[in-house]
């Protein structure tokens, strides 16, 4: 079982984005995975039931801390991977999913204060993890990157003494794309997802890939047999 | 030993310990939906009959746990996915008559 959290403490960054394609990529291999939609305008409980064209998942919106931490706790108990989606400014619901994280990523566009309230979310996870005596380590994941651009090179060393993923998400339509077609981004999109969930893999944050011996129908129903499958850790 | 890590995962925290983690690493925080959304909320009472035996056990458990009956009954019904109000997730100080120490 894991917990990842997105979190930032300021809006518009690629939060939901990242969820979206995070849980939207696992269901895919068949991971048992379920999405936890903790901000308040239920962008992503609300992609998941109204758009989302891959294997089932489940998805729960909750923003309300309390019942949050209890929900946290419970899906937790039967999943192996929770995402948690949260609300773009410093509140408290972030903070209890901060808590249960065994990771979280930190969206970050360039930009000021995209930076600024990177490095301050960075802090924030630091904070938690010294109250709860245990290890949340943080990662920052540079988005909407032009990778020639003057900005994302002047933004990634404004933000280079920050915990930083290697991989990055460049500005393509596809991602925006994927938030009204319901489906996983393909071509440089999807290349860049792949890196980007092999590196989580390679932290130790997401399980390794599924060895799946069924055949995972993509109209909206997973109905694979959760006997043919084998989550190798 | 002491930079030697445990590789077996760690337990998850409970849901009091999220709160209390997340209440002092960041006290000031506000909740991420209004008071709004539970403004017309209010208290209600709830009588069920139950034995005593289940009754005295409920007593001694919120005894051993340092809390209220209330907060065993909610937590319990929380953890079954039944939408619980938040303030009946809260620990709320015993009342003066019951040796509780006023506000």
């Amino acid at each position: 079982m894991a917990i990842i959290t997105i979190a930032s403490s300021k809006g518009g960054p690629g939060k939901t984005t990242l969820a979206q394609f995070l849980v939207g990529s696992l269901a895919a291999e068949g991971v048992n995975v379920v999405a936890i939609d903790a901000d308040p305008t239920g962008g992503l409980s609300r992609w998941t039931a109204r758009l989302y064209e891959g294997p089932a998942f489940v998805c729960h919106h909750e923003a309300e801390d309390a019942r949050l931490a209890h929900l946290i706790h419970r899906v937790a108990q039967e999943a192996d991977v929770v995402v948690v989606d949260t609300a773009g400014f410093g509140n408290r619901a972030a903070t209890v999913a901060m808590t249960a994280a065994d990771g979280v990523l930190i969206p970050m566009v360039p930009g000021e204060g995209d930076v600024t309230e990177a490095a301050r979310t960075v802090e924030l996870v630091a904070g938690v993890a010294s109250a709860a005596r245990r290890d949340i380590p943080s990662r920052v994941v540079l988005n909407r990157v032009r990778a020639s651009t003057a900005l994302s090179k002047h933004a990634a060393s404004e933000a280079a003494a920050l915990p930083k993923l290697d991989a990055s998400l460049s500005d393509l339509v596809a991602y925006g794309e994927m938030g009204f077609s319901g489906r996983m981004p393909a071509g440089k999109a999807g290349a860049e997802v792949a890196t980007l969930m092999s590196e989580l893999r390679a932290l130790g944050w997401l399980p390794r890939r599924v060895v799946n011996t069924s055949s995972v129908n993509t109209s909206g129903v997973n109905t694979m047999d959760v006997n043919t499958k084998e989550v190798v850790r | 030993m002491k930079s030697l890590k445990s590789t077996r995962a760690m337990p998850p925290l409970s849901p009091g310990e999220m709160l209390r983690v997340a209440g002092s690493a960041a006290p000031q925080q506000p909740p991420a939906i209004g008071a709004t959304d539970s403004s017309s909320d209010k208290s209600s009472m709830l009588s069920v009959r139950m034995m005593e035996t289940t009754l005295e056990a409920l007593a001694g458990f919120a005894r051993s746990q340092g809390t209220t009956q209330r907060r065993v009954i909610a937590e319990a019904l929380a953890k079954h996915g039944v939408r619980v109000a938040a303030r009946d997730l809260e620990d709320r100080p015993l009342p003066r008559r019951r040796g509780g120490l006023a506000a």
